[in-house]
């Protein structure tokens, strides 16, 4: 229901929206790299969030581990107290965030209404019943830090009828962490 | 008595925020979303600044915004959305419910302190 043109337009806003979710210090050594199933990117747990337009659906998936590079990428930053127990698994659903808000901000940029979910945690033992979802589509993208695989992504897209979307090319109005006043 | 509520139902951009804050000499207290936002605001008249996240469980973070200012009848405290959203239509909503400013995720510290500081009247 989409074609090739589109499909490569949101493999290509996935890649870099998992890019630029990363903390900062690490967005520059990161490696993306699209693979062609499921069963490359899954992983034993899996971050999860929507996002609902009026012409398709979106399932944005972060798959991780518990290995320790994740503690090191995701762990707390830079002169931030060591001790905040915040646990790696939530640090995660906030990447996930990330990643799927800058994903629907960029659909939002084309269409009105686009809304989005928020995080849910999932055993990656429900992957085994993503069909269910009879999303058409599955985009899916290996993300690589320092030559060690850190996490896994998918990106799924269902839709009811055919439809195309481009990015457009223009900056968006808004960057990432400025302050607008109204 | 704090000076910042920070409104997140993400335990790492509380702490994020908070600890950030906190270091620059602001007291902070946190809630998870929008419904304990709303009972913190109640429990604390002192507080000058919300900062404030949008897709939250229980109330969202503009339902909050114009339930602070309706049935808390609150017009004074400053209020500043941290989300991943920037729709226009939503900026909107906030903006005729009194919010002040936008920050679309991730949160820069050290670009907004200065503001941030200004509007709690410590600047």
């Amino acid at each position: 229901m989409i074609s090739p043109a589109t499909r490569a337009q949101f493999e290509q806003l996935l890649l870099g929206a998992l890019q630029e979710g990363l903390p900062a210090p690490w967005r520059g050594q990161a490696m993306l790299q699209p693979l062609p199933a499921l069963a490359q990117v899954r992983d034993t747990q899996a971050v999860m969030l929507s996002i609902a337009t009026f012409r398709c659906r979106l399932h944005v998936l972060v798959h991780h581990g518990l290995q320790p590079q994740l503690q090191r990428v995701f762990g707390p930053a830079q002169g931030e107290e060591p001790g905040a127990a915040v646990p790696v698994t939530d640090r995660l659903a906030e990447y996930g965030n990330l990643v799927c808000g800058a994903i629907n901000r960029e659909l939002g940029r084309s269409w009105h209404y686009a809304g989005m979910s928020t995080p849910s945690h999932l055993t990656g033992l429900v992957l085994d019943h993503l069909d269910l979802l009879r999303d058409q589509h599955q985009i899916h993208a290996e993300v690589s830090v320092a030559g060690e695989r850190l996490l896994g992504a998918s990106l799924l897209i269902g839709s009811h009828a055919p439809f195309e979307f481009q990015c457009i090319d223009a900056p968006a109005g808004q960057t990432a962490g400025e302050l607008e006043f109204f | 008595m704090a000076q910042v509520l920070v409104v997140d139902d993400s335990s790492t951009v509380r702490n994020e925020v908070a600890d950030f804050l906190q270091r620059n000499g602001l007291t902070v207290s946190t809630a998870v979303d929008g419904k304990d936002g709303l009972a913190k605001l109640r429990m604390d008249s002192g507080i000058k600044l919300v900062i404030c996240d949008v897709n939250m469980p229980n109330i969202d973070g503009l339902t909050m915004v114009e339930k602070v200012r309706k049935e808390l009848n609150n017009p004074t405290v400053q209020i500043i959305m941290l989300t991943t959203e920037n729709a226009p239509a939503m900026k909107e909503r906030g903006r005729a419910a009194g919010v002040k400013g936008w920050i679309v995720k991730p949160f820069n510290g050290p670009a907004a302190i200065g503001s941030i500081k200004k509007l709690v009247g410590v600047a």
